[in-house]
């Protein structure tokens, strides 16, 4: 319940009678008080229908990005979620523990229109760098990865 | 898989933590395309890319450019880097740092720089690791008019040959009558001049030895530089966590004189306790004229700790007493520096990477 002293007395309305702009300047706020880490959006759009609309209709202004890590399954992500911008981060320390997550890398860089954001540090075996830099092209290349993966070597 | 354009992105780091230059990651030319038309930040951490220039061609909206610990494998000569930044007009923050004193210009091919230089107007910051022959001939290229913020790290050399530095140097209008801090540490000499606001000129030498220290700041300190003529604050210290260190700057009272030569402008030498010793004996020292030749707009000596330090500063008091150039000593409660210099942008970077990568699924 939100109260208003403005005018004759006090006014009691609900947060749902607040006009979407009102909210929107809301969900900026607390998006830009939040955690840069935690995504915060992802529980205000599963408040309700209404606030899912409000949040999707404005990616830019809350700054939406979809971030892929790389644990969980990314194709299953970006099919449920609508075509937000990306931001790839994975934990690079976990690639050889976590054979998806190369996988799941890879799948998140083929939707190169909406990759914004690519973030990889490299305290992993070179193969799996040279995975997710693509072993067809050489667009990477080491010293110590494998001519299997077709890289090309200097 | 990269090597097609992302034309949505905004933000690329990539950081190879194994940082071995024998095994650096190679970019190559096919990276993005070869393009990167909405890039804002790019961070590339001991990788090479040699044809980088190539794609910060296409990098038009590029605002923070960190190019750290580069392998040699990717080392790009001044002409062709000053190039690729040439259509950055945008451009705030850039950072170049070799990770190897072997990437460096080629006399041979190196090429005089054009008589018009290349402008970066939006430039405040520039920081540099690397030799100095690179420094002075990237900054023989560019115009930056709104650069107040320049961090500069060599690798040991024995001589600076640095003209065109200083010239950049002295045209910042901001870098008057800045806070110098001197400093010595086990592994290399810092001469740092700041402001309250942003306004900053720092220069790392990395070397062991105390003398090459001595030798290299005095080098710099007496390049007729606008900064240090003007400051009105000098602090000097030595890191005193190395004990083996510390006793190596036992160097002839001359070298300790010729440092303070320049500083014609300072009012407080504020001397941290380690450092105290060495300094106040070359002033006990000064005779004749040079009593008021070395410092002469001294007001306050600022000494922390031992004894023998006042003793002789005592000395060189009573003389400048006798020429009417007073200067009164106070006691110092010196506040220890527990951390290394480090750039902030670098810690801020630091902080960004730890909050990109820390926290899984």
């Amino acid at each position: 319940m939100i109260t208003d002293f403005v005018g004759a007395g006090p006014l009691k309305v609900t947060i749902g009678s607040l006009p979407d702009e009102v909210l929107l300047e809301i969900f900026i706020f607390y998006q830009q008080g939040a955690d840069y880490n935690k995504e915060e959006w992802i529980t205000l759009v599963h408040v309700c229908r209404g606030w899912r609309y409000i949040v999707f209709a404005s990616p830019l202004r809350l700054d939406l990005r979809l971030r892929v890590r790389g644990k969980i399954h990314t194709r299953e992500m970006l099919d449920i979620w609508p075509a937000l911008p990306i931001a790839i981060s994975p934990s690079t320390s976990r690639l050889t523990r976590v054979p998806k997550i190369t996988e799941n890398v890879i799948a998140a860089l083929g939707h190169r229109d909406r990759v914004c954001r690519i973030t990889l540090a490299f305290h992993c075996p070179r193969p799996e760098i040279g995975k997710i830099f693509g072993n067809d092209a050489a667009s990477i290349s080491c010293t110590d990865i494998p001519r299997t993966l077709g890289l090309a070597e200097r | 898989m990269m090597q097609h354009p992302f034309p949505a992105l905004t933000y690329l780091a990539l950081w190879d933590w194994l940082n071995d230059d024998e095994e650096a990651v190679v970019i190559s030319d096919s990276f993005l395309g070869g393009s990167a038309p909405l890039l804002q930040s790019l961070y590339l951490t001991h990788v090479a890319f040699p044809a980088l220039p190539k794609l910060l061609l296409s990098a038009n909206h590029l605002v923070d450019l960190h190019l750290r610990d580069i392998a040699h494998a990717g080392y790009i000569s001044p002409e062709v880097m000053v190039a690729s930044l040439s259509s950055m007009a945008k451009l705030q923050y850039f950072g170049l740092a070799f990770g190897s004193p072997h990437s460096r210009p080629s006399r041979s091919s190196q090429r005089p720089p054009p008589v018009i230089p290349t402008t970066l107007p939006a430039l405040t910051r520039f920081r540099f690791k690397g030799v100095s022959e690179y420094v002075e001939d990237f900054m023989a290229r560019i115009d930056a008019p709104l650069l107040c913020n320049i961090y500069l790290s060599f690798f040991n050399q024995l001589v600076f040959d640095i003209p065109q530095l200083s010239h950049v140097i002295n045209r910042v209008e901001s870098f008057n009558r800045l806070n110098a801090t001197i400093s010595f540490s086990s592994y290399g000499a810092s001469v740092e001049l700041s402001s309250e606001a942003h306004d900053r000129l720092l220069l790392e030498i990395s070397c062991r030895q105390a003398d090459w220290q001595l030798s290299s700041v005095v080098q710099f300190c007496g390049m007729s530089l606008h900064p240090i003529s003007t400051s009105e604050n000098l602090t000097v210290t030595i890191d005193s966590g190395n004990p083996r260190h510390l006793g190596r700057f036992d160097i002839e009272h001359s070298q300790w004189e010729e440092l303070l030569h320049p500083f014609t402008n300072v009012k407080n030498l504020y001397l941290a306790e380690d450092v105290g010793p060495h300094i106040a004996t070359a002033l006990q020292g000064l005779v004749g004229e040079s009593v008021t030749r070395v410092l002469p707009a001294l007001q306050s000596l600022f000494i922390a700790g031992l004894e023998p330090t006042r003793e002789a500063a005592g000395s060189f008091v009573a003389a400048r007493q006798c020429l009417s150039r007073p200067v009164a000593i106070h006691w110092w409660e010196e506040e220890r520096k527990t951390e290394y210099r480090f750039d902030e942008s670098e810690r801020e970077l630091e902080s960004e990477w730890e909050s990109d990568l820390e926290v899984d699924d």
